[in-house]
C-alpha cells in the first residue's frame, strides 16, 4: 500500500507549525516528540503505519477551529481520529500531517427524551451514549463490535453499523445534526433536532465522507426506548447453503429479527475453543434474535422456528433465561479475539445479496486453499454484510502481502455478486486501490466534487478512499 | 422530451443548448418555476431487480409508483416510508413515478419509526449536467464504499442530476394496524401525549394531530401495526399509558384505519381548498409554540409526533416572516407561480452552506441547465 | 501485532514473554474504554495501547528510556481494568511490569524523584516506619506549604489526622475457628494497612472464625512487594515476595493451608502472580503453589457457606478495580 510522498517543505517548518499550534492549545495538547507521536503512527490497522508530523488534542469546537484555520493556512493536511479503532487505516497519517484527535471532546451536552434526541461531543465512545440514557430505559442503536471504544465522531466518519441495523439502521439512519468545523475554519450546523434537510441532504453526504469533509464536533443523535425484551435462538445447520435459504425464508415470512448472525465452521470451532459458549460443531450456525413483550417474542419465534424446522437444522435452541441468551452470544462476541489467539487476521468488510452467501462463501473456501491461507466468516446475514477473517502471520515475510492479495480477490468477488468493498468499516486505505473495481472513473469524479466544495485545498485527510493516482493533481494543487 | 433509455437521455443532456425542467409523473411541481423546456423521464420505466428476499427492489426511475407498490404487495411487502401522493394537495394529476419520490424525498407518517424515503435508497444511477452517466450505492443494505452521493441526490430535485434508476430496501408488509384516537387536545397536550406514546416500547408506527376529526373537534391519531396478537397488546399497555390525556377510541377496522392515515399522509385536510400550504419540519415539542405564531386564520396538521407541521394560510403569506427563527425548516408546498417567485420555497441557508450547496450545483450541473433556480431563493443565484 | 525482536533478543526470557504479549495484541484499542488516565486526559499515550506501543519501541530498539517513555509508563495505575476489557486476553500487567523493570534499569530519574521514591519505597511497606511516618506528617502539616514538591504536599494533605493504634490481631498467631473447623487459611495482614486501618483485617479475621476458618498470622510475612514492584525495583520486589512464599510455605508444608485470604486487591493481584515473577527461580514451585492458594476475601466467601441474611439489611458492594 503506496502513501504519497510527504512535503518536504512541510516537514522543514515543523518547529514554526509546532509553535503556532502551541499558540491556540493547552501545552499537553500538542504532541510532537518523535518518541510521542509513534502512539499516533496508526489505528486498529496495524499493517501501515507512519507517525505524524504532530497530533494535537483540541478540547472544543473553537480549539478545533484554530487548529485547522492554522493548518490551512500553513498547508498541512490534517487526519482526524476518533479512539483511533478504524481497521481501514481510516485515522493512518503522513509524515507531513497533523492528527487531530477529539478523545477530549467527550462530553453530554443535552438529552431530550421529550424529542427522543441526545446531543453529544463526538469524542464520546458510543457505548457511553447509550450509557447517558439508559437508566431512563432508552438506547442509541448503532453498535458496531467496537462499540465500547470507537468514538462517535469516528461512527460519522464511516457511517458506522452494527449487529442490529437489520432493524435500526445505520449511523446515517440515527444521525438528526452536526456541528462541523470546515477545513478553513468555519463552523457550520447540520441537522438538529428535526428531521430530514430543508435543502440539499449535506448531512447524508458529511455521514460516512471518512474525515475528508470537515471535522464533525458535536452530533445530535436519536434515541429509542428500549424494547421491552429480547430474547435469541441459535440455529445449527449442515451446510451453508441450507443456513442461506433459512435466512431468505424468515426474511420473506414478514417477520423482521433485530439480528441474525452467521458463522461458519472455522469460526465456529475458533470461537468455541476460545469462549465455551456450547457451540454445535456444525458446518454453519445462526444466531437469530427478535425484540418485545415475552408473548410478542413468543409470537415471532414461532414463526421463526417453524421455518428453522422446514431446514432440517442440527441444532435449535431457544434462550430460556438472560443467562443462557449471553451464553448464545458469547461465541459471535468473542469470534475476533478467539481468532486473534490463533494468529494475526485480517477482517473484511464486503455486503453481498444475500441470496449469494452460498456461492461466495464456497469461492471464498477454494480461494483459502488456493492462498493456502485459513480464513473464517462471521456475517450479519440479515444485511450480506459479510465479515471473512483471514489468517497470517504477521511476522513471517511476504504472508501479509499475501493475505492481502486474497483480501482483495474476496472484496473483487463480492463486487461481482452485485455487492460492495465495505459495508460499515470504510475504505480508508485498505481498500483505496479497489474503488476502481466498484465505480467507473466518472462515479469516482462526482464523489471528487463535493470534496472539492467542502475543502478545496484537499487537506482533509487525502489520501484515503480514492486510489492516489486520481486525487493527484488535486492533492497536489 | 421523453428518452426512452438512459444513454438517449444521457445523449439529449449533452448534446443540450438550453435548459430543461426535469419531470416524472409531474405530480409533485414544488419549487421555484422553472421556465425551460420539459425533460421527462417517464418513459425509463420497468423494475429491473427484485428479490424479496433480500428485501430489495431496483426499478428505473420512471416506474409508476402504484406498479411497484403492487408487486411488492404480491410478496407481503412495501415501502416502509410510505411516501405521500401529491396530487389531492397539489391539484394534480398524472401518474407519480419512484424517480419523482427519490427526487423529492418523498416519505408519509411512517417517517417517525422507519426513516425517510432517503434512509430506504439503497442506490441512484443518474446523468449530470454534462450528460455523464454516474452511480452511487448499490443494491445491497449496508454500504459505505466512497461517498453517500444517493443522500445528496434524495430531495435534491434534479438540480444534480436526473435519476434514471434507484434501489429500494423494502420491508414486509405488517399483518395488521389499529389506531387509537383521543378526542379534544390542544395542540400542546397532543404533543405531549404523542411523545408519551413515541417514548413507549410499544413501537408506535404513526403519531399525528389533527385540528377536525370527524366530529369537527381536534384528534389526536396514534397508530400500531404488527401481528394480532402484539397489536392487540399494545393497544392495551397504550390505552393504559395515555388514559389520563383524554377520552380514548379505538379503531381497528382495516378500511378505516388505512383510511385515516392515508388522509394523514396526503393532507386531506387541507385538499382543495384555496390557501397555500407550508410543510414544516421542527422539534416535536416546539410544534405548539409554532403553531401559535401563526397568522390568526392559518390551521395547522401535525404529523410525526409534532415534528412536522402542515400549515395553511393565507394565499402569498410569508410564513417564516410571521413565526420568526426555529430549529427545522420551512417548505412552501402549495402556492401560485407568483408567490413561488417571490417567496423562497425551500428554507433560506446560512451562507457557508448556501456556498456548498451553490458549490455543489457548480459542479454537478457546470452550465445550470438542471430545474435552475428551483431550490433557490428569488433574487439568488440561478442555482 | 507484527514484532521485531532479532533472535539474540528473544533469548532473554523477558523480552521472550514480552514479545508473546506483544504478538497477540490487535491494535484494537478497546482497551483504552476502561483505562481511567485515558479517560481523564484523552491521550493515545495514556492508555493502555499508547503504553505498549511505546514499551515495544523501548523493547524493540534496546534503548535506555526515555523521560516521555517513563512519564507515560509512570502514570499506568496498575490497575488493570484494560485487562477485564482486551477481547484477545494480552496480558498487559506482565508487559509493564517489565518495562518498569526495564526503566529502573536503564533511567536514571531526577534526584527528586529518586530521592521520592526512595523514600517511599523505604516508608510504606514498613509499618511500623510509615506509623512513625503519619505522626511525622500530622506535626508536618502546618507546614506543608514549604514542601518544595507538590506530590510529597499532597501526600501530607491525604494523611489522616487520626492514626489507629497498633492492633495486635496482626501479631503472627492462630485464630481457632468457631464451630468446626472447614478450612484453614492464612490471612495475609498487609503493610500500609496495618498503620492505616486496622479495622479491615481485625473484621476479616472475625468473619472468617464466623464462618469456621482457622485464620493463621505467619511467621515472616510481610508487604506483599507491590508497591516497589511497580517501581521496576525487582530486587527488592522479589526479595518481599519470597520472605512470604517461605513464610506460608512453612504453614502449608505444616498443619496446610487451604488458602493465602487476602482483603486488598492490589496485593492480591501480585500475590497471585508469583509463580510467573518466580518461574525461573529456584523458588518457582512453591510460588506457584502460593499463588494456587491466593485468593481474594470475597472469593474465599463464595466458597463458605454463607448463612442466609436474617437482617433484612441493603449493602452496597463497591468491586475493586485491580
Amino acid at each position: 500500500m503506496q502513501m504519497p510522498i510527504p512535503n518536504p517543505e512541510i516537514i522543514a517548518k515543523k518547529a514554526r507549525i509546532v509553535e503556532r499550534l502551541q499558540s491556540v492549545l493547552p501545552e499537553d495538547a500538542v504532541i510532537h516528540d518523535p518518541v510521542e507521536t509513534r502512539a499516533y503512527e496508526c489505528d486498529g490497522l496495524t499493517a501501515y503505519k507512519c507517525p505524524p508530523l504532530a497530533a494535537v488534542l483540541p478540547s472544543s469546537t473553537a480549539e478545533v477551529a484554530a487548529v485547522l484555520r492554522i493548518c490551512r493556512e500553513e498547508g498541512v493536511p490534517v487526519v482526524p481520529r476518533g479512539s483511533g479503532t478504524s481497521l481501514a487505516g481510516g485515522a493512518l497519517p503522513t509524515a507531513d500531517s497533523v492528527i487531530l484527535g477529539v478523545a477530549r471532546l467527550n462530553a453530554v451536552l443535552e438529552t431530550d427524551y421529550a424529542n427522543r434526541f441526545i446531543r453529544v461531543q463526538t469524542g464520546r465512545t458510543n457505548f457511553s451514549v447509550t450509557g447517558a440514557v439508559e437508566e431512563n430505559d432508552f438506547f442509541y442503536a448503532p453498535d458496531p463490535s467496537s462499540q465500547l471504544a470507537c468514538a462517535i465522531a469516528g461512527n460519522i466518519g464511516m457511517n458506522s453499523g452494527g449487529a442490529h441495523c437489520l432493524k435500526y439502521g445505520v449511523t446515517t439512519n440515527n444521525l438528526m445534526g452536526v456541528t462541523m468545523v470546515l477545513m478553513d475554519g468555519t463552523v457550520v450546523e447540520l441537522g438538529g433536532a428535526h428531521l430530514d434537510a430543508g435543502g440539499l441532504d449535506l448531512l447524508g453526504v458529511v455521514c460516512g465522507s471518512e474525515g475528508q469533509l470537515g471535522v464533525v464536533t458535536e452530533a445530535t443523535l436519536r434515541i429509542l426506548r428500549k424494547p421491552e425484551g429480547a430474547r435469541p435462538v441459535l440455529m445449527g445447520f449442515n451446510s451453508n447453503e441450507v443456513a442461506g435459504a433459512c435466512v431468505s425464508d424468515i426474511i420473506k415470512a414478514g417477520v423482521l429479527p433485530v439480528a441474525i448472525e452467521f458463522m461458519d465452521r472455522p469460526c465456529i470451532e475458533a470461537s468455541e475453543a476460545f469462549a465455551h459458549a456450547g457451540y454445535p460443531l456444525c458446518e454453519a450456525l445462526l444466531i437469530v434474535e427478535v425484540e418485545g413483550s415475552p408473548a410478542e417474542i413468543d409470537e415471532q419465534l414461532g414463526v421463526i422456528l417453524q421455518i428453522a424446522r422446514s431446514h432440517d437444522p442440527v441444532e435449535l435452541r431457544e434462550s430460556q433465561s438472560p443467562e443462557e441468551s449471553a451464553k448464545i452470544w458469547l461465541g459471535r462476541k468473542s469470534a475476533f479475539g478467539a481468532m486473534g489467539q490463533i494468529n494475526d487476521y485480517m477482517c473484511l468488510d464486503g455486503t453481498i445479496p444475500v441470496s449469494a452467501l452460498p456461492l461466495v462463501l464456497r469461492r471464498i473456501g477454494e480461494m483459502s486453499k488456493h492462498f493456502g491461507l485459513d480464513v473464517a466468516n462471521v456475517f450479519h446475514a440479515g444485511d450480506g454484510n459479510m465479515h471473512p477473517l483471514i489468517l497470517f502471520d504477521a511476522n513471517k515475510p511476504g504472508d501479509l502481502e499475501l493475505c492481502e492479495d486474497f483480501g482483495a480477490e474476496i472484496l473483487k468477488l463480492c463486487v461481482e455478486v452485485g455487492g460492495c468493498l465495505t459495508g460499515e468499516h470504510g475504505v480508508g486505505i485498505e481498500k483505496r486501490d479497489l474503488m476502481t473495481s466498484q465505480f467507473t472513473a466518472a462515479d469516482m469524479e462526482a464523489q471528487l466534487w463535493v470534496k472539492d466544495v467542502f475543502d478545496p485545498a484537499w487537506l482533509l485527510n487525502p489520501a484515503k478512499v480514492f486510489p492516489l493516482a486520481i486525487t493527484e493533481t488535486r492533492r497536489a494543487a | 422530451m421523453r428518452p426512452e433509455s438512459e444513454a438517449e437521455l444521457a445523449e439529449i443532456i449533452a448534446s443540450a443548448t438550453g435548459p430543461f425542467a426535469v419531470q416524472g409523473g409531474g405530480t409533485r411541481p414544488v419549487g421555484r418555476p422553472v421556465e425551460a423546456a420539459t425533460l421527462s423521464v417517464a418513459g425509463l420505466s420497468g423494475i429491473e431487480l427484485y428479490e424479496p428476499g433480500a428485501l430489495t427492489i431496483v426499478a428505473k426511475a420512471g416506474t409508476p409508483l402504484a406498479e411497484i407498490e403492487r408487486v411488492l404487495a404480491a410478496e407481503g411487502q412495501r415501502l416502509a416510508f410510505e411516501p405521500m401522493d401529491h396530487r389531492g394537495l397539489l391539484g394534480t394529476e398524472g401518474e407519480p413515478t419512484i424517480g419523482g419520490v427519490v427526487a423529492a424525498n418523498v416519505s408519509g407518517p411512517r417517517r417517525i419509526q422507519v426513516g425517510a424515503c432517503r434512509d430506504h435508497l439503497l442506490g441512484v444511477r443518474f446523468v449530470d449536467g454534462r450528460g455523464t452517466v454516474i452511480k452511487n450505492g448499490g443494491r445491497v443494505m449496508k454500504n459505505v464504499t466512497g461517498y453517500d452521493l444517493v443522500k445528496l441526490l434524495a430531495g435534491s430535485y434534479g438540480t444534480l442530476g436526473v435519476l434514471t434508476e434507484v434501489a429500494l430496501k423494502v420491508l414486509p408488509r405488517t399483518d395488521v394496524a389499529a389506531t387509537l384516537i383521543i378526542h379534544g387536545l390542544t395542540p400542546a397536550k397532543a404533543v405531549a401525549a404523542m411523545a408519551q406514546a413515541l417514548g413507549s416500547p410499544f413501537e408506535v408506527s404513526a403519531a399525528a394531530h389533527l385540528p377536525e376529526g370527524t366530529d369537527g373537534g381536534p384528534v389526536t391519531l396514534v397508530r400500531i401495526e404488527g401481528f394480532e396478537a402484539s397489536v392487540a397488546y399494545r393497544l392495551d399497555r397504550l390505552s393504559d399509558l395515555l388514559r389520563g390525556s383524554g377520552e380514548i377510541e379505538r379503531v381497528t377496522d382495516p378500511d378505516a384505519v388505512a383510511k385515516l392515515w392515508s388522509g394523514v399522509r396526503d393532507v386531506a385536510q387541507f385538499q382543495g381548498r384555496p390557501e397555500d400550504v407550508w410543510r414544516l419540519s421542527v422539534k416535536p415539542s416546539d410544534a405548539p409554540d409554532i403553531v401559535a405564531k401563526m397568522p390568526e386564520k392559518a390551521q395547522a396538521v401535525l404529523d410525526w409526533g409534532g415534528g412536522l407541521i402542515w400549515a395553511a394560510c393565507a394565499p402569498g403569506t410569508d410564513l417564516r416572516a410571521t413565526i420568526g427563527p426555529f430549529d427545522g425548516h420551512a417548505t412552501l408546498i402549495r402556492a401560485s407561480k407568483q408567490t413561488r417567485s417571490a417567496v423562497p420555497v425551500f428554507q433560506p441557508e446560512p451562507a457557508p452552506l448556501a456556498a456548498i450547496s451553490a458549490g455543489l450545483r457548480a459542479k454537478f450541473d457546470p452550465r445550470g441547465i438542471l430545474n435552475p433556480g428551483l431550490m433557490a431563493e428569488p433574487g439568488g443565484m440561478s442555482r | 501485532m507484527k514484532t521485531e525482536f532479532t533472535p539474540e533478543q528473544l533469548k532473554d526470557p523477558a523480552i521472550q514473554r514480552s514479545n508473546e504479549i506483544l504478538r497477540s495484541c490487535v491494535h484494537c484499542g478497546f482497551c483504552t474504554a476502561t483505562c481511567p488516565t485515558y479517560q481523564v486526559l484523552g491521550d493515545e499515550l495514556d492508555s493502555p495501547r499508547g503504553r505498549i506501543y511505546l514499551i515495544k519501541e523501548m523493547l524493540e530498539n534496546g534503548r535506555p528510556a526515555d523521560a516521555k517513555t517513563v512519564k507515560h509508563i509512570d502514570r499506568c495505575l496498575s490497575c488493570l481494568a484494560c485487562m477485564t476489557t482486551c477481547p484477545s486476553g494480552v496480558h498487559y500487567m506482565h508487559l509493564v511490569d517489565h518495562a518498569r523493570a526495564y526503566i529502573e534499569k536503564t533511567y536514571k530519574r531526577p534526584l527528586t524523584d529518586r530521592m521520592l521514591r526512595w523514600t517511599l519505597a523505604g516508608i510504606l511497606p514498613y509499618p511500623k516506619r510509615f506509623r512513625w511516618a503519619l505522626l511525622g506528617a500530622n506535626l508536618g502539616r502546618p507546614f506543608r506549604g514549604l514542601m518544595p514538591d507538590p506530590r510529597l504536599r499532597a501526600m501530607l494533605e491525604m494523611a489522616p489526622k487520626q492514626i489507629p493504634p497498633v492492633s495486635r490481631n496482626d501479631d503472627p498467631q492462630v485464630f481457632a475457628a468457631q464451630g468446626p473447623r472447614k478450612m484453614r487459611v492464612a490471612l495475609m495482614t498487609g503493610c500500609a494497612q496495618r498503620a492505616l486501618n486496622t479495622d479491615i483485617n481485625d473484621a476479616t479475621i472475625r468473619l472468617l472464625r464466623r464462618l469456621g476458618c482457622e485464620v493463621v498470622i505467619a511467621r515472616g510475612m510481610g508487604c506483599c512487594g507491590a508497591l516497589v514492584h511497580h517501581m521496576g525495583k525487582e530486587a527488592e520486589s522479589h526479595k518481599a515476595a519470597a520472605a512470604n512464599i517461605r513464610a506460608w510455605m512453612a504453614e502449608a508444608q505444616g498443619e496446610g493451608l487451604d488458602a493465602i485470604v487476602i482483603n486488598t486487591s492490589g496485593c492480591g493481584t501480585t500475590v497471585k502472580d508469583y509463580g510467573h515473577m518466580f518461574r525461573n527461580d529456584p523458588l518457582a514451585a512453591d510460588a506457584a503453589q502460593v499463588s494456587r492458594l491466593a485468593m481474594d476475601v470475597s472469593e474465599v466467601l463464595m466458597k463458605l457457606d454463607l448463612p442466609a441474611a436474617v437482617i433484612g439489611l441493603s449493602v452496597a458492594y463497591h468491586a475493586a478495580c485491580s
